[in-house]
């Protein structure tokens, strides 16, 4: 048994369960700072681990990149400020629970939600990845770009008060994407000389700027009258609103389990990333409730949804990364790094030419989910009576301050500073017109790779577009996206 | 622990020698550095350029009186933007680059971005090497280059273009393969495709997408069982993969592609830093921890002082100019 060897050689090494916690405490911390992503933590930490043993090293790294995704939903949901940029979809439920005095039991409801999702990819990761690899690999560019094509189809379709403003989301996101580097000639595109554009416009200041300025402005305008002296949070009124009760939970499980699917789904499928999986699944929950009217206002399926899913990305990241060599994130990246500084050889063979270490890391991941369920679950009630006391007038000011802060320890660039602004303000009139900036990120975050995958797609063949008729995969989730838009389309009629 | 406790005792002994007037001794073996060295690296954290330069990081203190190196990330748009940041620097010494000059090189032949390598910069010295192998999938019957050369013509006669991956164009390994199917007069006869990075030039060979691709030779270890390498693209046998043949053995027309990791700063460093930092990083690279380190993580230590490595780059860039002007013509395209 793989993962009881990975346990007996975790726990021999004292090193190996202390940098694990260690770890696992720095992503919680840094996942809930805005502007301190996962990837610059693990940046930091890196030197470190050159004096480390291997299993203690990849240990700490590991449970730095999980943590943080659980971490990113707490200022998320108390300051509707995402701490990563994966948190961006729990927000939209998390804050109004916030509003409500229903703080603690949103941090909960993602705590619980985040581990049971991570636990499930950690156990994919541990009985299919040999197996699973091999149908990753297999997806060419035509299949991605039915992946991709699927993606737009339905978030576009659901996430806009309309299908016309979604769709043109979609759009809008996707021309701003091609602004860069052309994928395929490598040459510039629309960056009129400046080489701030040269690699493309930066995500952080978008996100930044279309999800937390924007809101921060539109709180500037609100003019009633002792608004500026009320808590953000409400305050619990019902020993309820700061728990998880058991119903709860039942209610929801169904969803959690759903969310987990599609968030490993998308973990083993490299570059679409766990801002992408966790409002596939956020769209999707939305989509089968059947009380479609409370959300947006509260509800915490969405949060379940939303942390189910991005925390299931984190161990099915692992399967291409280790058995093709192929980092799906950020954090992959970084991790296939600290392993090739350890002599580690990813590739097909790692589970048997560095069985106990690999296995180790598993159990490291099992051990880092248990760390931070029961700091998070905990803490969390705690937190969300801290934070019950303090006045808008003081929050939204330092939300303010801290986008300026976080964009620019980004990339040290004043320019994205002012890229922030402009999407601050494209944010607020967005919103004002029904359009959806997350249907907009995700165009922007997705953008580069469908139309890579297209152009490869052509380039990989001289039959053109026929040459999806030879890809059934492609066709299918092409078709998967266009009855999802067909059923939304009937729907809408309907009301 | 033991490197942090060293260089914090050395700072605190330059500063106790300085401060009792006795500076010029410690001035001499820290080449005249006062403040710790910003090495710019022009990718993110934990890739190969970054870990070639962490691990000098680690190494070099000991040999600069114990200035250490810190290494600063300013990843992106072909090491360009961390180029022109060091172009800008002074030339005391403060501020270097650790370059992949393979990428370096090319990216300043292929656009005009401002920079002019040989005039903008000065290389102190050379630490390592990356070498580029052509590889195609195990289980078919190509085995050796010139296999690979009547595979490509043979398919074309039946009507068939051979397709190959790289990680995009005007990178390394894009211009070396496309140097080596022109001077094989078969670059007509193929289509590149170009995918994300070098994992994902891999994969669209192992899937059956493509039907060859160069592939960093370091690499290659871990896929033995699926990919084979054809040869290597350089004059010399990579120190890693030492039993994969060189197109030269194999008489084969090609292109010497190997992108030599190289510590280099602003033009205008002075001769006497040049030479006392090239003397540090080649203690440096003889350091117990570097070539255990180094070995490890499976990353090729080759030295070249500053004379050698601003030789054997210039002739690098002359083999390359005549195929980056055509990569260079296409893109413009």
């Amino acid at each position: 048994m793989g993962l009881v060897d990975g346990f007996v050689a975790l726990f021999s090494s004292w090193q190996a369960v202390l940098f694990t916690i260690i770890g696992t405490l720095i992503g919680l911390i840094g996942g809930a700072v805005p502007g301190l992503s996962s990837g610059a933590m693990i940046s930091l930490l890196i030197p470190v681990t050159y004096y480390m043993g291997p299993l203690p090293a990849l240990a700490m790294i590991y449970a730095v990149s999980k943590s943080s995704d659980f971490g990113g939903s707490i200022p998320a949901i108390l300051f509707n400020t995402p701490g990563t940029p994966q948190a961006s979809a729990t927000q939209i439920e998390g804050f109004p629970l916030t509003r409500q005095g229903k703080q603690g039991k949103a941090l909960r409801m993602a705590v619980v939600a985040s581990a049971q999702g991570d636990v499930f990819s950690e156990l994919l990761l541990i009985f299919g990845a040999s197996f699973l690899a091999i149908y990753a690999a297999r997806l060419g560019p035509p299949e991605f770009v039915g992946i991709y094509a699927c993606a737009f189809l339905i978030i576009g379709g659901l996430l806009g008060k309309s299908i016309v403003t979604g769709l043109s989301s979609v759009v809008l996101g996707l021309l701003l994407s091609l602004v860069g580097t052309d994928p395929i000639t490598a040459g510039e595109r629309f960056t009129f000389g400046s080489f701030h554009l040269f690699d493309g416009i930066g995500l952080v200041p978008v996100l930044l700027g279309l999800f937390v300025l924007s809101e921060v402005f539109e709180k500037a305008g609100d003019t009633k009258a002792g608004a500026a002296e009320e808590a953000v949070a409400g305050t619990p009124t019902h020993p309820d609103d700061s728990r998880l009760t058991w119903s709860d939970y039942k209610r929801v499980f169904p969803t959690i389990c759903r969310s987990q699917v599609i968030g490993s789904g998308v973990g083993i499928l490299p570059g679409l990333g766990s801002v992408v999986a966790s409002f596939v699944a956020y769209s999707e929950a939305r989509r089968r409730s059947k009380t479609p009217e409370t959300w947006g206002k509260g509800e915490i399926e969405g949060i379940a949804a939303a942390e189910a899913a991005n925390n299931a990305t984190s161990g099915s990241n692992l399967i291409p990364l280790l058995t093709l060599g192929i980092p799906g994130s950020t954090a992959a990246a970084l991790l296939s790094g600290v392993m090739l500084v350890h002599g580690i050889e990813i590739g097909p063979r790692v589970f048997e030419t560095s069985h106990d270490l690999v296995y180790g890391i598993f159990a490291a991941g099992l051990l880092c989910i248990a760390t931070y369920f029961v700091a998070g679950y905990w803490g969390a009630a705690y937190l969300g009576r801290l934070i019950a006391r303090i006045p808008s007038r003081v929050v939204y000011p330092v939300i303010f301050l801290t986008c300026y802060v976080a964009v620019y320890s980004t990339e040290q660039e004043v320019f994205d500073m002012v890229l922030m602004t402009v999407f601050g303000i494209a944010g607020f009139v967005m919103k004002k017109l029904g359009m959806s900036p997350a249907a907009f990120i995700i165009a922007f975050i997705l953008g580069p790779g469908l139309e890579r995958a297209l152009r490869q797609t052509f380039l990989l063949s001289d039959d053109g577009l026929l040459f999806f008729l030879e890809r059934p995969v492609a066709l299918l989730f092409l078709a998967m996206g266009l009855v999802a838009l067909v059923l939304r389309l009937r729907r809408s009629r309907k009301a | 622990m033991n490197t942090i406790t060293r260089r914090t005792l050395g700072l605190f002994m330059g500063a106790a020698l300085v401060a009792t007037g006795a500076a010029a001794p410690a001035a001499a073996d820290s080449c005249g550095l006062t403040r710790p060295v910003k090495a710019i690296v022009g990718y993110g954290a934990g890739g190969g350029t970054d870990s070639y330069a962490r691990i000098l990081a680690s190494a070099i203190p000991e040999f600069l009186d114990g200035t250490p190196m810190v290494i600063v990330n300013r990843p992106g748009g072909a090491q360009v933007p961390a180029m022109k940041f060091v172009k800008a620097a002074d030339p005391d010494g403060v501020t270097l680059q650790v370059v992949a000059m393979g990428g370096g090189l090319m990216s300043t032949m292929l656009r005009d971005q401002g920079i002019s390598w040989f005039d903008d910069f000065r290389p102190i010295a050379q630490f390592g090497v990356t070498n580029q192998a052509l590889v195609v999938r195990q289980g078919t019957d190509v085995r050796t280059a010139q296999d690979l050369i009547d595979f490509i013509k043979a398919q074309n006669e039946a009507g068939e273009t051979v397709r190959w991956s790289h990680p995009g164009r005007g990178s390394v390994s894009h211009v070396g393969v496309t140097a080596f199917l022109e001077k094989n007069g078969i670059l007509d006869m193929t289509q590149d495709v170009p995918f994300q990075g070098g994992a994902g030039t891999r994969n669209a060979l192992l899937s059956g997408e493509v039907d060859f691709s160069a592939s960093g030779a370091h690499t290659l270890p871990a896929f033995s069982d699926e990919l084979h390498a054809v040869g290597v693209l350089s004059d010399e046998r990579d120190p890693i993969v030492d039993d994969i043949p060189t197109l030269k053995e194999q008489d084969i027309p090609f292109v010497p592609t190997s992108s030599p990791i190289v510590l280099a700063g602003p033009a205008g460093l002075s001769d006497e830093f040049v030479t006392c930092m090239s003397a540090a990083v080649e203690q440096a690279t003889g350091h117990e921890a570097f070539k255990a380190l180094t070995k490890k993580a499976q990353q090729a230590v080759v030295y070249r002082d500053a004379d050698e490595s601003l030789a054997y780059l210039q002739s690098l860039a002359d083999a390359w100019a005549p195929t980056v002007a055509e990569v260079r013509a296409s893109l413009a395209e």
